[in-house]
């Protein structure tokens, strides 16, 4: 019985952590999509932060306008390096989103890759 | 025409004899009487199916020649549509041609934000805003490939 209950919660610790890497990338996709530049930068890592610039951000924004409505993401699976594949839903097609994640839960990488 | 000739002949020689002299009646007048209403009757019949043979011809002629017209008139319908059908796709070849070069455009103009965008940001590095991403892509054997995709983005993954 207390195996069972560790065992579940295991998994739920495991889902929350995906949902929590879901909800991270949703939101700064959502940003992007919104062109909001301290959104955007306010979930990545000091580092990659001041990398982003202001026209790379509204290229990148008009990328998935390109596609429609944002809709919401899903994630696809992983990486072997530990970053995370989603699919970025949008009204008139989608978009791939590749996201990875520091040990202190920022984003060290964000790279959107258009589907064929 | 020459068989129309040869009933008139016949009737008038027909007409002629009763018109001859006649000799002394010794025959009775009812069997005389029979054969003038034979002999009308024969004609009669004569003429009527010599025109309705006539009649048949012209029947027949009209019918081949409503063929013709029908065959014409189908000919014609289809040259109708077959041009209109290659109308319509010189226009759709010519649509697509616009299509084309609006979209090589806009491939262009894209390439140049591109590349205007690449100096670095406020890091002072070099910027790969633009890069190769790798993407594992299934196969349609049921594998997977990897390919390389042009990513946009900030950090390397």
């Amino acid at each position: 019985m207390r195996a069972m209950v560790l065992c579940a919660c295991a998994v739920l610790a495991l889902a929350g952590c995906a949902a929590r890497e879901t909800r991270t990338a949703d939101a700064t996709t959502r940003a992007v999509y919104d062109d909001n530049l301290d959104a955007v930068t306010g979930s990545f890592t000091p580092d990659l932060a001041k990398q982003v610039t202001r026209a790379q951000l509204g290229a990148l924004s008009d990328l998935m306008h390109t596609k429609g409505d944002y809709r919401g993401i899903t994630e696809t699976g992983t990486e072997p390096d530990g970053a995370y594949d989603f699919r970025a839903d949008f009204s008139n097609g989608t978009l791939t989103v590749k996201m990875k994640i520091d040990a202190d839960g920022r984003i060290s990488g964000y790279r959107v890759l258009p589907t064929s | 025409m020459k068989f129309s000739r040869v009933i008139g002949a016949t009737l008038i020689a027909a007409l002629l004899a009763t018109l001859a002299p006649q000799a002394p009646v010794s025959a009775d007048g009812a069997a005389s009487t029979r054969n003038i209403i034979l002999g009308g009757a024969a004609a009669a019949l004569i003429i009527i199916n010599h025109n309705k043979k006539v009649h048949e011809r012209y029947a027949e002629d009209a019918a081949a020649e409503a063929s013709l017209a029908a065959q014409r008139d189908n000919a014609q319908a289809a040259y109708t549509s077959e041009k209109k059908a290659y109308e319509n796709e010189a226009a759709l070849v010519s649509d697509l041609k616009r299509e084309v070069a609006y979209q090589h455009d806009q491939v262009d103009q894209l390439r140049r934000q591109v590349a205007a965008l690449q100096p670095s940001g406020a890091s002072g590095r070099e910027s790969n805003f633009v890069a190769q991403t790798t993407l594992v892509k299934p196969t349609p054997v049921g594998g997977e490939s990897q390919v390389a995709v042009t990513s946009y983005g900030w950090g390397s993954i």
